[in-house]
């Protein structure tokens, strides 16, 4: 069979190539591109800006390659790989379908340039950081705050995104305020005369959200910041979240990649 | 581009479909097909009579698979999907090169038909339970000998088997008694004049050895006895033991199945 709707799986700040998400989506029936960019084989280990053009570059290769199917590839990134998904798919052409799991739609800490386009970083402040009695940490609240709600400059212009967008919120993460970026994100594409936002929002469910059945990682250690994190949630919501997340996901997908008929 | 070898991958006695470490596994070149056998749609709800009939079809599925290159298939197996993969190995055709993690030497937990044959399950007295500290319960000394007299139709005969066998083995398992069964394994194969199988130990691991970086799962409530059960394992030994066996079974099957001396270390 094949060529088969692409699909490139971006992962979080943690750095590192993950593939166990793209090889489980593979077997539904994508071609499905992990795509390191951090602390990885030649990758920097530590970067403070973000280029578009090397996902630029992972998108031409997605396009010419023989076994996937065009014109638009799909995008699914998850904390910060959302963040980069959703500004590829503001800068780029030929992204068909986006699905953002806990992405904030701001630029957080880094510059994301492309070509002449940069977004500025939101900043945060580490003094609004709390300490949970289990000596965890608590970030939710460090990013600065959002001036100017949908307007704020350090916003992903997401209006410029050709195809769909899907949000995958959980509404109990503490590495940012999930829920309520969502709610900009909307506002904005309506300020712009642009389609709903699709959001899906988890009670009960904490940042990470993964494959179905993989357990809860309530926390864990924070690249950055180099010190144990809470990310939320509460696991019997949160693992439902997982199941029900991962068939959203594949339908969203297969309806706006044309997916070919499970193998 | 393909084609590529094929491997069959099997799970235990929880049942279901999982699909996470074959989708792991063909990311590094191999058709890899995750073959359920109870509790997933129309399969049965329980483990009664297993045909091996069922595992044939599936192999001859993958041999004639344009995108599979023969002429034979590898095998994966753990736990319960462990005998069944020796099982297979031992009476079908089209075999090569077979993986086990933490298996039995004998077949398990419901008897294997084939064709006219029975082979029954390893006896076992579940009065032997024993319950951990934290309330968990502790299986590991409730299977009965394999090698005493009354449970030697259980072994399954390895000897008949074409391919290498790879075991890998957790010494610290509390589902059954790895270790010894792999001795058990290696010596019948000896008797028989037959290569010793290459035998992996990994001290301090547990009976649930998933692939590298995957959270240690040291007790879960077993989706058919109902009851939280303590699989062993001690989290950092467990987790080194995890990314050393990936590579393993990947060379094993490079080796096995496309001639390859060695593989690139790859992270997942």
């Amino acid at each position: 069979p094949g060529p088969f709707p692409g699909i490139i799986d971006i992962f979080g700040v943690g750095g590192a190539l993950l593939e166990y998400r793209a090889s489980l989506l593979a077997g539904h029936g994508f071609a499905t591109l992990a795509l390191a960019y951090c602390d990885f084989e030649d990758l920097p280990k530590k970067f403070d800006t973000i280029h578009l053009d090397y996902f630029e570059e992972a998108l031409c290769y997605m396009l010419q390659h023989t076994q996937v199917k065009g014109p638009g590839i799909g995008l699914l990134g998850i904390s910060l790989g959302a963040d980069i998904c959703l500004s590829m798919a503001s800068f780029l052409k030929n992204i068909s379908a986006t699905v953002s799991i806990n992405g904030s739609g701001f630029n957080g800490n880094k510059a994301i340039y492309y070509k002449e386009n940069s977004i500025p970083p939101l900043g945060h402040d580490l003094r609004r950081m709390k300490v949970a009695f289990s000596g965890l940490l608590d970030i939710v609240d460090i990013r600065n705050d959002i001036v100017g709600g949908c307007e704020n400059p350090c916003m992903i212009p997401i209006e410029k995104a050709q195809g769909p967008i899907l949000f995958i919120v959980g509404q109990d993460d503490h590495n940012w305020r999930s829920e309520l970026y969502a709610q900009i994100a909307s506002e904005r594409l309506q300020a712009h005369g642009k389609e709903k936002l699709q959001i899906i929002s988890y009670p009960g469910t904490g940042h990470y959200i993964e494959p179905p059945y993989f357990p809860m990682c309530p926390a864990s250690l924070h690249k950055l910041l180099d010190k144990p994190v809470m990310w939320g949630g509460e696991p019997r919501a949160h693992s439902k979240a997982q199941v029900d997340a991962w068939k959203q996901i594949l339908t969203f997908f297969t309806k706006h990649l044309g997916a070919c008929p499970k193998l | 581009t393909g084609p590529f070898p094929g491997i069959l991958d099997l799970f235990g006695s929880g049942g279901g479909l999982c699909e996470y470490r074959a989708s792991l596994l063909a990311g590094h070149g191999f058709a890899v097909l995750a073959l359920a056998y109870f509790r997933f749609e129309d399969l049965p709800e329980y483990l009664n009579n297993v045909c091996l009939e069922y595992f044939e079809e599936a192999v001859d599925f993958m041999l004639q698979h344009p995108k599979v290159k023969g002429p034979s298939v590898g095998l994966l197996g753990f736990s319960k999907g462990g005998d069944l993969c020796l099982s297979m190995a031992s009476f079908l055709k089209g075999i090569t090169a077979t993986v086990v993690i933490n298996a039995c030497v004998a077949n398990t937990i419901a008897p294997l038909h084939y064709k006219d044959m029975i082979i029954p399950n390893l006896s076992s007295d579940p009065g032997k339970y024993k319950i951990t500290e934290s309330g968990l319960l502790n299986l590991v000394d409730i299977w009965n000998d394999p090698l005493e007299k009354s449970n030697h139709r259980s072994l399954i005969p390895l000897e008949e088997a074409q391919g290498p066998f790879l075991f890998i083995v957790g010494m610290d398992d509390y589902g059954w008694k790895s270790e010894f069964y792999a001795q058990i394994a290696s010596e019948r194969l000896q008797a028989h004049g037959k290569d010793r199988p290459q035998i992996i130990y990994y001290p301090g691991t547990g009976h649930c050895i998933d692939p590298p970086y995957f959270p240690l799962c040291r007790a879960s409530v077993h989706s058919v006895l109902g009851h939280p059960v303590f699989y062993g394992g001690e989290p950092k030994a467990h987790s080194r033991a995890q990314v050393d066996a990936w590579q393993q079974i990947q060379t094993f099957f490079h080796k096995h199945l496309n001639g390859k001396k060695s593989v690139k270390p790859s992270k997942l």
